[in-house]
Protein backbone atom coordinates (compact mmCIF):
# COMPACT_ATOMS: atom_id res chain seq x y z
CA UNK A 1 0.00 0.00 0.00
CA UNK A 2 2.89 2.72 0.66
CA UNK A 3 4.55 3.63 -2.12
CA UNK A 4 8.08 5.08 -1.82
CA UNK A 5 9.14 7.80 -3.73
CA UNK A 6 11.92 6.16 -5.88
CA UNK A 7 8.93 4.23 -7.61
CA UNK A 8 7.18 6.93 -9.33
CA UNK A 9 8.21 6.76 -12.72
CA UNK A 10 6.97 8.92 -15.39
CA UNK A 11 5.32 6.49 -17.42
CA UNK A 12 5.53 6.64 -21.29
CA UNK A 13 2.25 6.04 -22.32
CA UNK A 14 -0.77 6.48 -19.68
CA UNK A 15 -5.00 6.76 -19.88
CA UNK A 16 -6.54 9.80 -18.46
CA UNK A 17 -9.62 8.98 -16.22
CA UNK A 18 -11.03 12.24 -16.04
CA UNK A 19 -13.64 10.95 -13.23
CA UNK A 20 -16.89 12.60 -12.80
CA UNK A 21 -16.03 15.36 -10.83
CA UNK A 22 -13.23 16.57 -12.95
CA UNK A 23 -15.16 16.12 -16.21
CA UNK A 24 -18.69 17.52 -15.07
CA UNK A 25 -18.35 20.64 -12.10
CA UNK A 26 -14.47 21.34 -12.81
CA UNK A 27 -13.31 22.58 -16.21
CA UNK A 28 -11.00 24.68 -15.94
CA UNK A 29 -8.72 21.62 -14.03
CA UNK A 30 -9.66 19.66 -17.09
CA UNK A 31 -8.68 21.34 -20.03
CA UNK A 32 -5.39 22.16 -17.92
CA UNK A 33 -4.67 18.42 -17.00
CA UNK A 34 -5.24 18.46 -21.14
CA UNK A 35 -2.69 21.65 -22.24
CA UNK A 36 -0.01 19.81 -19.88
CA UNK A 37 -0.22 16.45 -21.56
CA UNK A 38 -0.68 17.52 -25.05
CA UNK A 39 2.64 19.89 -23.80
CA UNK A 40 4.52 16.67 -22.43
CA UNK A 41 3.82 14.82 -25.65
CA UNK A 42 5.04 17.41 -28.01
CA UNK A 43 8.59 18.18 -24.99
CA UNK A 44 9.22 14.43 -25.65
CA UNK A 45 8.31 13.63 -22.01
CA UNK A 46 5.35 11.11 -22.70
CA UNK A 47 5.04 9.09 -25.78
CA UNK A 48 1.20 9.19 -25.87
CA UNK A 49 -1.95 9.63 -23.68
CA UNK A 50 -5.42 8.74 -24.06
CA UNK A 51 -9.04 9.03 -22.42
CA UNK A 52 -11.46 6.66 -22.32
CA UNK A 53 -14.24 7.94 -24.51
CA UNK A 54 -17.60 6.83 -22.64
CA UNK A 55 -16.10 6.31 -19.28
CA UNK A 56 -18.09 5.89 -16.18
CA UNK A 57 -18.03 6.11 -12.51
CA UNK A 58 -15.13 4.53 -10.94
CA UNK A 59 -17.87 3.06 -8.83
CA UNK A 60 -17.23 5.36 -5.91
CA UNK A 61 -20.44 7.20 -5.25
CA UNK A 62 -22.41 4.10 -5.68
CA UNK A 63 -20.43 1.74 -3.32
CA UNK A 64 -20.87 4.41 0.08
CA UNK A 65 -24.32 3.97 -1.16
CA UNK A 66 -24.46 0.13 -0.77
CA UNK A 67 -25.26 0.02 -4.26
CA UNK A 68 -22.52 -2.91 -4.85
CA UNK A 69 -24.09 -4.10 -8.50
CA UNK A 70 -23.61 -1.06 -10.21
CA UNK A 71 -20.20 -0.28 -8.44
CA UNK A 72 -18.98 -3.77 -9.95
CA UNK A 73 -20.68 -3.19 -13.48
CA UNK A 74 -18.90 -0.06 -13.91
CA UNK A 75 -15.56 -0.96 -12.72
CA UNK A 76 -15.51 -3.90 -15.00
CA UNK A 77 -16.34 -1.53 -18.04
CA UNK A 78 -14.09 1.21 -17.43
CA UNK A 79 -11.16 -1.65 -16.81
CA UNK A 80 -12.17 -3.25 -19.86
CA UNK A 81 -11.50 -0.39 -21.69
CA UNK A 82 -8.28 0.52 -20.10
CA UNK A 83 -7.10 -3.37 -21.16
CA UNK A 84 -8.53 -2.92 -24.59
CA UNK A 85 -5.89 -0.01 -24.91
CA UNK A 86 -3.23 -1.94 -23.35
CA UNK A 87 -1.58 0.64 -21.54
CA UNK A 88 -1.24 -0.19 -17.59
CA UNK A 89 -0.57 3.22 -16.27
CA UNK A 90 -3.64 5.51 -15.50
CA UNK A 91 -3.69 9.27 -14.42
CA UNK A 92 -6.33 10.63 -11.67
CA UNK A 93 -6.95 13.86 -10.91
CA UNK A 94 -9.41 13.12 -7.87
CA UNK A 95 -8.63 11.38 -4.59
CA UNK A 96 -11.37 9.09 -4.30
CA UNK A 97 -10.70 7.86 -8.40
CA UNK A 98 -7.13 7.29 -6.94
CA UNK A 99 -8.22 5.33 -4.04
CA UNK A 100 -10.85 3.61 -5.18
CA UNK A 101 -10.13 2.10 -8.41
CA UNK A 102 -6.24 2.02 -7.80
CA UNK A 103 -6.68 -0.22 -4.47
CA UNK A 104 -9.50 -2.48 -5.75
CA UNK A 105 -8.28 -6.23 -6.33
CA UNK A 106 -9.23 -6.29 -10.31
CA UNK A 107 -7.05 -3.14 -10.51
CA UNK A 108 -4.48 -4.75 -9.03
CA UNK A 109 -4.70 -8.45 -10.59
CA UNK A 110 -4.69 -6.88 -13.52
CA UNK A 111 -1.31 -5.04 -13.41
CA UNK A 112 -2.67 -1.33 -14.00
CA UNK A 113 -1.24 1.00 -11.60
CA UNK A 114 -2.65 4.24 -10.47
CA UNK A 115 -1.27 7.60 -10.47
CA UNK A 116 -2.17 10.52 -9.46
CA UNK A 117 -1.57 14.41 -10.58
CA UNK A 118 0.78 15.41 -7.98
CA UNK A 119 2.60 11.94 -8.27
CA UNK A 120 2.73 12.76 -11.69
CA UNK A 121 4.24 16.02 -11.62
CA UNK A 122 6.43 15.14 -8.28
CA UNK A 123 7.89 12.48 -11.05
CA UNK A 124 8.58 15.80 -13.72
CA UNK A 125 10.22 17.51 -10.87
CA UNK A 126 12.67 15.05 -10.12
CA UNK A 127 14.08 14.14 -13.43
CA UNK A 128 14.28 18.19 -13.77
CA UNK A 129 11.44 17.95 -16.52
CA UNK A 130 8.75 19.94 -15.37
CA UNK A 131 11.39 23.05 -15.40
CA UNK A 132 12.08 22.29 -18.71
CA UNK A 133 7.82 21.88 -19.33
CA UNK A 134 7.06 25.60 -17.68
CA UNK A 135 7.69 28.53 -19.56
CA UNK A 136 8.01 30.85 -16.38
CA UNK A 137 7.38 30.81 -12.82
CA UNK A 138 5.59 31.81 -10.28
CA UNK A 139 5.74 35.24 -9.10
CA UNK A 140 7.94 35.35 -5.99
CA UNK A 141 6.04 36.82 -3.12
CA UNK A 142 3.19 34.13 -3.45
CA UNK A 143 3.38 31.84 -1.07
CA UNK A 144 1.76 27.83 -1.23
CA UNK A 145 -0.10 26.03 1.30
CA UNK A 146 -0.72 22.16 0.48
CA UNK A 147 -4.03 20.36 1.48
CA UNK A 148 -3.23 16.33 2.15
CA UNK A 149 -5.93 14.68 0.64
CA UNK A 150 -7.50 11.87 3.15
CA UNK A 151 -8.10 9.39 0.35
CA UNK A 152 -3.99 10.56 -0.97
CA UNK A 153 -2.62 10.33 2.23
CA UNK A 154 -4.22 7.67 4.45
CA UNK A 155 -5.61 5.25 1.92
CA UNK A 156 -3.09 5.63 -0.87
CA UNK A 157 0.24 6.35 1.56
CA UNK A 158 1.46 8.93 -0.50
CA UNK A 159 4.06 11.34 1.01
CA UNK A 160 2.24 14.51 0.70
CA UNK A 161 4.09 17.28 1.84
CA UNK A 162 6.90 16.09 0.47
CA UNK A 163 5.83 15.90 -2.60
CA UNK A 164 4.13 19.28 -2.49
CA UNK A 165 7.58 20.84 -1.50
CA UNK A 166 9.14 19.49 -4.35
CA UNK A 167 6.35 21.35 -6.56
CA UNK A 168 6.56 24.34 -4.40
CA UNK A 169 10.28 24.26 -5.13
CA UNK A 170 10.58 23.85 -9.02
CA UNK A 171 7.25 26.88 -9.05
CA UNK A 172 9.61 28.76 -7.33
CA UNK A 173 8.02 29.70 -4.30
CA UNK A 174 7.90 29.22 -0.67
CA UNK A 175 5.56 26.82 1.35
CA UNK A 176 4.19 27.17 4.57
CA UNK A 177 2.42 24.66 6.08
CA UNK A 178 -1.61 24.89 7.17
CA UNK A 179 -2.64 24.08 10.71
CA UNK A 180 -4.49 20.90 11.19
CA UNK A 181 -3.10 20.08 6.91
CA UNK A 182 -4.32 16.46 7.28
CA UNK A 183 -7.91 16.94 8.20
CA UNK A 184 -10.74 16.34 6.38
CA UNK A 185 -12.41 18.44 3.84
CA UNK A 186 -15.60 17.60 3.97
CA UNK A 187 -16.24 16.44 0.52
CA UNK A 188 -17.52 12.92 1.33
CA UNK A 189 -20.14 14.44 3.33
CA UNK A 190 -22.88 15.54 2.86
CA UNK A 191 -24.79 19.25 2.18
CA UNK A 192 -24.09 21.42 5.28
CA UNK A 193 -22.24 19.48 7.29
CA UNK A 194 -19.71 19.24 4.43
CA UNK A 195 -19.76 23.17 3.85
CA UNK A 196 -19.12 23.28 7.61
CA UNK A 197 -16.34 21.50 7.75
CA UNK A 198 -14.82 22.99 4.61
CA UNK A 199 -15.26 26.61 6.41
CA UNK A 200 -12.66 25.33 9.11
CA UNK A 201 -10.13 24.55 6.15
CA UNK A 202 -10.69 27.91 4.90
CA UNK A 203 -10.11 29.26 7.94
CA UNK A 204 -6.92 27.32 8.37
CA UNK A 205 -5.55 28.13 5.02
CA UNK A 206 -6.26 32.12 5.36
CA UNK A 207 -4.52 31.90 8.61
CA UNK A 208 -1.09 30.08 7.13
CA UNK A 209 -0.40 33.64 5.33
CA UNK A 210 -0.32 31.31 1.78
CA UNK A 211 -2.28 32.66 -1.29
CA UNK A 212 -3.08 29.45 -3.02
CA UNK A 213 -3.78 26.11 -2.35
CA UNK A 214 -3.54 23.72 -4.74
CA UNK A 215 -5.33 20.75 -4.67
CA UNK A 216 -4.58 17.22 -5.91
CA UNK A 217 -7.82 15.75 -5.44
CA UNK A 218 -11.26 17.43 -7.71
CA UNK A 219 -13.24 16.68 -4.71
CA UNK A 220 -12.06 18.60 -2.35
CA UNK A 221 -11.50 21.65 -4.98
CA UNK A 222 -14.98 21.51 -5.79
CA UNK A 223 -16.29 21.43 -2.05
CA UNK A 224 -13.70 24.03 -1.16
CA UNK A 225 -14.17 26.76 -3.66
CA UNK A 226 -17.68 26.67 -2.75
CA UNK A 227 -17.00 27.38 1.16
CA UNK A 228 -14.03 30.07 -0.18
CA UNK A 229 -16.89 32.13 -1.39
CA UNK A 230 -19.10 31.81 0.62
CA UNK A 231 -16.34 33.24 3.43
CA UNK A 232 -15.12 35.77 0.66
CA UNK A 233 -11.50 34.43 1.20
CA UNK A 234 -8.70 36.03 -0.08
CA UNK A 235 -7.02 32.84 -0.88
CA UNK A 236 -7.01 30.52 -3.76
CA UNK A 237 -8.57 26.87 -4.06
CA UNK A 238 -7.27 25.78 -7.58
CA UNK A 239 -6.08 22.59 -9.25
CA UNK A 240 -2.35 21.71 -9.21
CA UNK A 241 -2.59 21.18 -12.80
CA UNK A 242 -4.04 24.51 -13.24
CA UNK A 243 -0.88 26.36 -11.11
CA UNK A 244 1.10 24.24 -13.56
CA UNK A 245 -0.99 25.14 -16.85
CA UNK A 246 -0.80 28.83 -15.88
CA UNK A 247 2.72 28.84 -16.20
CA UNK A 248 2.56 28.02 -19.63
CA UNK A 249 3.48 31.39 -22.07
CA UNK A 250 1.45 29.23 -24.95
CA UNK A 251 -1.54 28.57 -22.98
CA UNK A 252 -3.88 30.61 -25.63
CA UNK A 253 -2.36 28.90 -28.36
CA UNK A 254 -2.86 25.15 -26.82
CA UNK A 255 -6.75 26.66 -25.88
CA UNK A 256 -6.94 27.25 -29.18
CA UNK A 257 -5.08 23.98 -30.77
CA UNK A 258 -7.72 21.86 -28.33
CA UNK A 259 -10.84 23.51 -29.55
CA UNK A 260 -10.19 23.21 -32.95
CA UNK A 261 -11.00 26.76 -33.97
CA UNK A 262 -9.51 30.39 -32.77
CA UNK A 263 -11.05 31.75 -30.15
CA UNK A 264 -12.21 34.87 -28.88
CA UNK A 265 -9.74 36.72 -26.39
CA UNK B 1 8.22 -37.14 40.00
CA UNK B 2 6.92 -35.83 36.60
CA UNK B 3 3.97 -36.99 34.72
CA UNK B 4 5.45 -36.95 31.50
CA UNK B 5 1.87 -38.07 30.03
CA UNK B 6 0.12 -34.91 31.13
CA UNK B 7 2.93 -32.49 30.15
CA UNK B 8 2.89 -34.10 26.85
CA UNK B 9 -0.57 -34.43 26.25
CA UNK B 10 -0.85 -30.70 26.85
CA UNK B 11 1.82 -29.68 24.44
CA UNK B 12 0.05 -31.44 21.85
CA UNK B 13 -3.25 -29.87 22.68
CA UNK B 14 -1.39 -26.79 22.57
CA UNK B 15 0.19 -27.41 18.89
CA UNK B 16 -3.57 -28.39 17.78
CA UNK B 17 -5.24 -25.49 19.62
CA UNK B 18 -2.77 -22.04 18.20
CA UNK B 19 -2.95 -22.66 15.14
CA UNK B 20 -6.53 -22.85 15.16
CA UNK B 21 -6.97 -19.81 17.22
CA UNK B 22 -4.85 -18.16 14.83
CA UNK B 23 -6.91 -18.89 11.91
CA UNK B 24 -9.74 -17.92 13.71
CA UNK B 25 -8.53 -14.57 14.03
CA UNK B 26 -7.42 -14.15 10.70
CA UNK B 27 -11.03 -14.86 9.28
CA UNK B 28 -12.33 -12.52 11.98
CA UNK B 29 -10.23 -10.19 10.84
CA UNK B 30 -10.78 -10.24 7.11
CA UNK B 31 -14.50 -10.75 7.42
CA UNK B 32 -15.78 -9.16 10.83
CA UNK B 33 -13.70 -6.10 11.84
CA UNK B 34 -16.29 -5.21 14.40
CA UNK B 35 -16.03 -7.83 16.43
CA UNK B 36 -12.73 -6.88 16.95
CA UNK B 37 -13.51 -3.44 18.34
CA UNK B 38 -13.06 -2.69 21.92
CA UNK B 39 -15.12 0.41 21.80
CA UNK B 40 -12.16 3.00 23.34
CA UNK B 41 -13.79 5.91 21.58
CA UNK B 42 -11.15 7.31 20.37
CA UNK B 43 -12.54 7.71 17.05
CA UNK B 44 -15.42 9.47 18.27
CA UNK B 45 -12.48 12.20 19.16
CA UNK B 46 -11.44 12.54 15.59
CA UNK B 47 -14.14 12.16 13.69
CA UNK B 48 -14.66 15.36 11.72
CA UNK B 49 -18.42 15.41 11.42
CA UNK B 50 -18.94 14.61 14.81
CA UNK B 51 -17.30 17.66 15.64
CA UNK B 52 -19.82 19.65 13.45
CA UNK B 53 -23.51 17.69 14.17
CA UNK B 54 -24.17 15.46 16.80
CA UNK B 55 -27.15 14.07 14.40
CA UNK B 56 -24.47 11.17 13.01
CA UNK B 57 -24.20 8.24 14.45
CA UNK B 58 -20.13 8.28 14.80
CA UNK B 59 -17.50 5.39 14.10
CA UNK B 60 -18.01 3.73 17.25
CA UNK B 61 -21.77 3.62 17.24
CA UNK B 62 -21.52 2.18 13.23
CA UNK B 63 -19.06 -0.64 14.67
CA UNK B 64 -21.70 -1.46 17.37
CA UNK B 65 -24.56 -1.63 15.23
CA UNK B 66 -22.40 -3.77 12.97
CA UNK B 67 -21.28 -5.79 15.57
CA UNK B 68 -25.17 -6.44 16.96
CA UNK B 69 -26.92 -6.73 13.80
CA UNK B 70 -29.11 -4.10 14.80
CA UNK B 71 -28.24 -1.78 11.18
CA UNK B 72 -31.60 0.14 12.02
CA UNK B 73 -29.71 2.15 14.38
CA UNK B 74 -27.37 3.08 12.58
CA UNK B 75 -29.45 4.12 9.47
CA UNK B 76 -32.10 6.14 11.76
CA UNK B 77 -28.98 8.30 12.74
CA UNK B 78 -27.85 9.61 9.48
CA UNK B 79 -25.25 7.05 8.63
CA UNK B 80 -24.64 8.82 4.93
CA UNK B 81 -23.09 11.74 6.41
CA UNK B 82 -19.86 10.00 6.95
CA UNK B 83 -17.17 11.73 5.05
CA UNK B 84 -15.03 8.85 4.60
CA UNK B 85 -11.67 10.24 5.24
CA UNK B 86 -10.91 7.10 7.46
CA UNK B 87 -9.47 9.18 10.25
CA UNK B 88 -10.89 6.87 12.33
CA UNK B 89 -9.25 4.58 11.00
CA UNK B 90 -5.66 6.08 11.71
CA UNK B 91 -6.62 6.84 15.22
CA UNK B 92 -7.95 2.94 15.74
CA UNK B 93 -5.56 1.16 17.78
CA UNK B 94 -6.27 -1.75 16.01
CA UNK B 95 -6.65 0.14 12.92
CA UNK B 96 -10.26 -1.25 11.87
CA UNK B 97 -11.93 0.79 9.42
CA UNK B 98 -15.37 1.55 9.53
CA UNK B 99 -15.67 2.46 5.41
CA UNK B 100 -15.93 -1.73 4.97
CA UNK B 101 -18.80 -1.70 7.61
CA UNK B 102 -20.67 1.53 6.32
CA UNK B 103 -21.04 0.13 2.90
CA UNK B 104 -22.05 -3.63 4.35
CA UNK B 105 -25.00 -2.04 6.41
CA UNK B 106 -26.28 0.65 4.25
CA UNK B 107 -26.24 -2.66 1.33
CA UNK B 108 -28.02 -4.78 3.56
CA UNK B 109 -30.30 -2.27 4.55
CA UNK B 110 -31.30 -1.37 0.35
CA UNK B 111 -31.54 -5.16 0.07
CA UNK B 112 -33.71 -6.08 3.11
CA UNK B 113 -36.17 -2.92 2.53
CA UNK B 114 -36.68 -3.68 -1.36
CA UNK B 115 -35.58 -6.05 -2.95
CA UNK B 116 -33.37 -5.12 -6.33
CA UNK B 117 -36.62 -5.79 -8.55
CA UNK B 118 -38.48 -3.35 -6.61
CA UNK B 119 -35.93 -0.38 -7.07
CA UNK B 120 -35.61 -1.12 -10.59
CA UNK B 121 -39.41 -0.81 -10.99
CA UNK B 122 -39.60 2.25 -8.80
CA UNK B 123 -36.81 3.88 -10.90
CA UNK B 124 -39.53 4.02 -13.59
CA UNK B 125 -41.93 5.89 -11.49
CA UNK B 126 -41.40 9.71 -12.20
CA UNK B 127 -44.29 11.09 -9.92
CA UNK B 128 -43.39 11.12 -5.85
CA UNK B 129 -47.26 10.51 -5.14
CA UNK B 130 -47.37 7.20 -7.07
CA UNK B 131 -43.59 6.56 -4.82
CA UNK B 132 -46.38 7.22 -2.36
CA UNK B 133 -48.74 5.10 -2.45
CA UNK B 134 -46.00 2.39 -3.88
CA UNK B 135 -44.83 2.97 -0.38
CA UNK B 136 -48.15 1.81 1.35
CA UNK B 137 -48.63 -1.00 -0.63
CA UNK B 138 -45.23 -2.15 0.32
CA UNK B 139 -45.54 -1.74 3.92
CA UNK B 140 -48.91 -3.60 4.03
CA UNK B 141 -47.38 -6.38 2.20
CA UNK B 142 -44.20 -6.79 4.43
CA UNK B 143 -46.15 -6.79 7.28
CA UNK B 144 -44.22 -4.71 10.01
CA UNK B 145 -44.18 -1.14 10.51
CA UNK B 146 -41.05 0.85 9.87
CA UNK B 147 -39.79 4.27 8.45
CA UNK B 148 -38.80 3.66 4.65
CA UNK B 149 -35.71 6.25 4.12
CA UNK B 150 -37.19 7.60 1.01
CA UNK B 151 -34.78 10.63 0.66
CA UNK B 152 -31.98 7.73 1.04
CA UNK B 153 -33.20 5.57 -1.21
CA UNK B 154 -34.52 8.76 -4.20
CA UNK B 155 -30.76 10.59 -3.82
CA UNK B 156 -29.84 6.71 -4.83
CA UNK B 157 -31.78 5.93 -7.62
CA UNK B 158 -30.53 9.30 -8.57
CA UNK B 159 -27.02 8.28 -8.51
CA UNK B 160 -28.07 5.68 -10.23
CA UNK B 161 -30.21 7.39 -12.97
CA UNK B 162 -26.65 9.62 -13.65
CA UNK B 163 -23.98 6.57 -13.85
CA UNK B 164 -26.61 4.04 -15.26
CA UNK B 165 -23.88 1.26 -16.54
CA UNK B 166 -26.93 0.16 -19.01
CA UNK B 167 -26.56 3.30 -20.86
CA UNK B 168 -24.79 3.21 -24.37
CA UNK B 169 -24.80 7.35 -24.89
CA UNK B 170 -21.27 8.49 -23.70
CA UNK B 171 -22.31 10.09 -20.52
CA UNK B 172 -19.61 12.31 -19.86
CA UNK B 173 -19.76 15.92 -21.73
CA UNK B 174 -17.12 16.60 -24.24
CA UNK B 175 -14.52 19.06 -23.73
CA UNK B 176 -15.69 20.69 -26.39
CA UNK B 177 -18.69 22.16 -24.91
CA UNK B 178 -17.21 23.35 -21.50
CA UNK B 179 -13.80 24.70 -23.82
CA UNK B 180 -14.88 28.28 -23.85
CA UNK B 181 -16.03 28.91 -19.95
CA UNK B 182 -12.77 26.61 -19.08
CA UNK B 183 -10.77 28.69 -21.38
CA UNK B 184 -12.06 31.68 -19.27
CA UNK B 185 -11.62 30.36 -15.57
CA UNK B 186 -8.24 29.35 -16.53
CA UNK B 187 -7.50 32.65 -17.86
CA UNK B 188 -8.88 34.48 -15.01
CA UNK B 189 -6.85 32.73 -12.09
CA UNK B 190 -3.87 33.09 -14.29
CA UNK B 191 -4.19 36.77 -14.53
CA UNK B 192 -5.21 36.77 -10.70
CA UNK B 193 -2.33 35.74 -9.87
CA UNK B 194 0.53 37.49 -12.07
CA UNK B 195 -0.97 40.87 -12.49
CA UNK B 196 -1.70 41.31 -8.67
CA UNK B 197 2.55 40.98 -8.63
CA UNK B 198 2.64 43.73 -11.35
CA UNK B 199 0.63 46.45 -9.77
Amino acid sequence: MKRMKNEIEIPERLVFFEGCTTSRALPETRLATYIILEKAVKNGIIKEYKTIPNERCCGYASMVRGDFKTQRDNLIFNLNAISRMGIPDVLFTCGACTQFLGNSPEFKRRGFRSINIIEFLYALSKTGDLEKLIDKKLPNDNKITGHYSCHLRRLCGIKMEELYREIADALGVRYVEMKDATECCGAGSEGEIGIKIAERKVENAENSGADIVPLACAGCEAVLTVASKQHNAKVKFISLSSLIAICFDDLDIWIDKLSGRKLQK
Amino acid sequence: MFDYQIITSGVASLLIITPLVMLIYILLRNKGEAILCMECQQCKAVCPVLKNTDEYVGPKDIMVASKSGRYSMALEKNIQLCATCAACMERCPRKLGVDALLREISNDEMNRILSRRTIEYLQRIPNPKMQRTYEVILRRFEGRKMNIPWDWITKTLRLRKSYNPFDDNPIKPQLETQIISAAEGLKNIRDSIFEKNEK
